[in-house]
């Protein structure tokens, strides 16, 4: 198996994981805080699915923010919250956010999924095209280290599972727990 | 590039993260709990690095749980915590723990867990060294009921629950009061 082949079989593992843990929220709590100043489920996937972009479309593809898979889905309109202009630099990822911020991502989670699997067809097309050189080509990114695709590819499954955990830490608090779970 | 060299990157790179995660967190935080049943950082870390065991030492390498890294490196004596036969089905890796059993975690220091965290990760890097593709490919029965697994599963599945853990820990770091960029007014 290439290289490749191995990012795009761990981003359909961990897609699988994604939409599961998503479904298992109900409506009503997808945008509950557990507590004050604490990020929702629905943050977590917000924003683990905007850095995904942010690594795929920003960086691997070099795509201006405006060029992005939510730009080109027409994600704002459908969401009714256009992202740019929000949070640290005003990237509108989901750093950085006030809490008024969080509050206004009020947004459905099947907005949020047709958003994540515009972006696995579109990493899956990236992936299933690109060679070793294309993978390990370097991006000069003005101000900070040279990156390469297959980095923010590792960087995007990492990300990811990070804030799945997140997410499923607040999913417990709101009594959605799993073995993991003392007591449970 | 081969597969082991692409799994060496994953690894070493949740392993990075975990660590400076833990790192910042003063000792008498390690344990704290944020809130009613709900688990510390230290039940995270240490669960994190259990389950790595079981990949790694458990399941690729065939090992008696006995023969694990912690049991190999005398981990009962060193931290004064005996995980045989706690929690679901005994195994002893945080899954199945009652709110008294993560308690009893407390006594693990966080050197205790660097050390164990710092030999799990020598023997996977020696074990990927001399790892070829068929290695990796090469499928064995899993876990009780589960059907067949491979090297290649157990590897991603090291990768992707210790990034979970991460930001589970992440999340109770938060709670107890050390933010980052990603929490709400805290930029």
């Amino acid at each position: 198996m290439d290289e490749a082949a191995v990012y795009l079989q761990q981003i359909r593992t961990m897609s699988d994981f994604l939409v599961k843990q998503i479904d298992e929220v109900p409506a009503d709590k997808f945008h509950e805080r557990p507590g004050p100043h604490l990020n929702t489920v629905g943050w977590n996937v917000f924003h683990l699915l905007r850095i995904w972009d942010l690594d795929l479309n920003w960086i691997a593809r070099g795509q201006s923010p405006q060029e992005d898979a939510w730009h080109r889905g027409g994600f704002s309109e459908k969401a009714a919250y256009e992202p740019l202009g929000k949070g640290g630099r005003e990237l509108g990822l989901g750093f950085g956010y006030t809490d008024a911020d969080v509050d206004e991502l009020a947004m459905p989670a099947d907005v949020l999924k047709e958003y994540h699997q515009m972006l696995l067809g579109e990493t899956a097309g990236y992936l299933e095209s690109a060679d070793a050189a294309e993978l390990h080509r370097e991006i000069e990114r003005e101000g900070q280290q040279t990156e390469t695709p297959a980095a923010r590819i590792q960087h995007t499954i990492g990300h990811c599972w990070n804030h799945i955990g997140e997410m499923r830490y607040a999913k417990g608090m709101l009594g959605m727990s799993d073995p993991s779970y003392p007591g449970r | 590039m081969n597969e082991a060299v692409a799994y060496r990157e994953m690894i070493q790179g949740a392993s990075d993260a975990i660590a400076s995660r833990v790192a910042e967190v003063p000792a008498d935080k390690l344990h704290a709990r944020p809130g009613d049943g709900l688990n510390p950082v230290g039940w995270n870390y240490w669960h994190a690095l259990r389950v790595w065991d079981l990949d790694l030492n458990w399941l690729i390498k065939g090992q008696d749980t006995a023969e694990d890294a912690w049991h190999r490196g005398n981990f009962s004596e060193k931290s004064g915590y005996n995980p045989d036969g706690i929690g679901l089905r005994g195994t002893g890796i945080g899954l199945g723990y009652s709110d008294e059993e993560v308690d009893a975690l407390n006594v693990i220091s966080a050197d205790v867990l660097k050390e164990y965290h710092e030999m799990l990760l020598a023997e996977t890097m020696a074990y990927l060294d001399g790892a070829d593709d068929a290695e990796i490919r090469r499928e064995f029965p899993g876990l009780a009921g589960r059907g067949d697994t491979s090297v290649a599963v157990r590897l991603q599945h090291l990768v992707t629950h210790t990034w979970g853990h991460i930001g589970e820990l992440s999340y109770a770091k938060g709670m107890l009061g050390m933010t980052d960029g990603t929490y709400p007014g805290q930029s």
